[in-house]
């Protein structure tokens, strides 16, 4: 093995390459010279994105935790600022994005039996009801902006007293625009997973990139699943 | 369909039936909260939309991303997570309930209407 990461095959011994046209001649798993075998290479990506999960979500704490303590000082405000928040809207993104979630689990069970069209196409389907959930949001920020429904001294938000309102909305932009950003960073991990499957360096022997960028789009969901009812429902 | 090579590689031998059962159950789910959100707004409202939250979650964590059987790391990682939430979380509230009044004081109380449904965009 060179200093430099060096093409493995992805499992040895088995010789499915030939036997089922994997077509991972064509773009060779790398593996780097200080895992002794693909199989660990693999192990310490999937804890490395888990790690990565865990240190997100306690990103995320921080934000909860603001929240929890301004809503409980300004109870009825943020009751009345949540009305403002268009409902059915909010609803309908979270049915595309837990729908997205269910296409990216479709993706990396499919991988594993090296359904390269079906799983191509599962992950083209997430992306694109990704970019619908950002253009949903996009439209209630414009309405949210065009009312007034402002964070901090720019709120000037007809019906909701200052004090409280003002709050509410510097949470919800906070949390959704950092939300969005991670559903943006979600996005380019489906399309480098995709990217990976379409050259055959992602397939059942080594399906790290498509179950990776699952992980991390599941944890975007996650997060969505419990912003929805914060956010939208008090 | 190409033949179904490596039935024996981890979770590949599983039905994806269950991730269909999965989208099933958040999706009602998901318009459950959303019926729950038109009665009348109760002290049970929240934490009964915070529940089917956490049911939605754990099922996502659980099947989509294979947690259930898991043996390995990730859980460590999840649950240390999850119980330093929890910690932060109680510890901030339990301060803010036990705090002398004037150094946090409370927003004003005004009467909350009904939810009102409308298309806008």
């Amino acid at each position: 093995m060179s200093a430099d990461a060096v093409t493995a095959d992805p499992d040895p011994g088995q010789g499915h390459d030939q036997d089922h046209g994997h077509g991972h001649e064509a773009g060779p798993v790398k593996l780097a010279h200080h895992f002794e075998s693909l199989e660990k290479q693999a192990h310490a990506n999937r804890f490395g994105v888990w790690v990565v999960l865990g240190s997100e979500s306690l990103f995320f704490l921080a934000l909860f935790v603001a929240y929890a303590e301004y809503r409980d000082l300004n109870g009825s405000a943020f009751a009345l600022a949540s009305r403002h928040l268009n409902l059915i809207l909010g609803t309908a993104n979270t049915l595309l994005l837990i729908t997205s979630s269910f296409t990216v689990a479709l993706a990396t069970h499919f991988i594993k039996k090296d359904n390269k069209k079906v799983v191509l196409t599962l992950l083209a389907l997430s992306m694109l009801m990704g970019t619908g959930f950002l253009v949903v949001k996009g439209f209630e920020w414009a309405a949210d902006f065009r009312e007034g429904a402002l964070p901090g001294s720019l709120f000037h938000l007809e019906g909701v007293p200052f004090q409280g309102g003002n709050l509410f909305f510097t949470c919800y932009f906070l949390l959704t625009g950092l939300h969005g950003a991670h559903v943006i960073i979600g996005l380019g991990l489906l399309a480098w997973a995709a990217g990976r499957v379409a050259r055959g360096s992602a397939y059942s022997g080594y399906d790290v990139p498509v179950d990776v960028a699952g992980l991390y789009w599941h944890l975007v969901d996650l997060i969505w699943i419990f912003l929805f009812p914060l956010l939208y429902l008090i | 369909m190409p033949p179904l090579a490596h039935a024996d590689a981890p979770h590949g031998h599983a039905s994806a039936t269950r991730y269909v059962i999965v989208w099933i159950l958040l999706c009602i789910g998901t318009i459950a909260t959303f019926l729950v959100a038109q009665g009348e707004h109760t002290a049970w409202s929240l934490p009964i939309a915070l529940l089917i939250a956490t049911t939605k979650a754990s099922l996502v964590a659980m099947i989509f991303m294979h947690l259930w059987g898991d043996k390995g790391l990730p859980k460590v990682v999840l649950l240390t997570a999850l119980v330093l939430f929890i910690l932060v979380i109680s510890l901030v509230l339990t301060d803010l309930h036990f705090r002398f009044a004037l150094v946090t004081p409370r927003g004003l109380e005004v009467p909350v209407p009904p939810r009102v449904l409308e298309w806008k965009l």
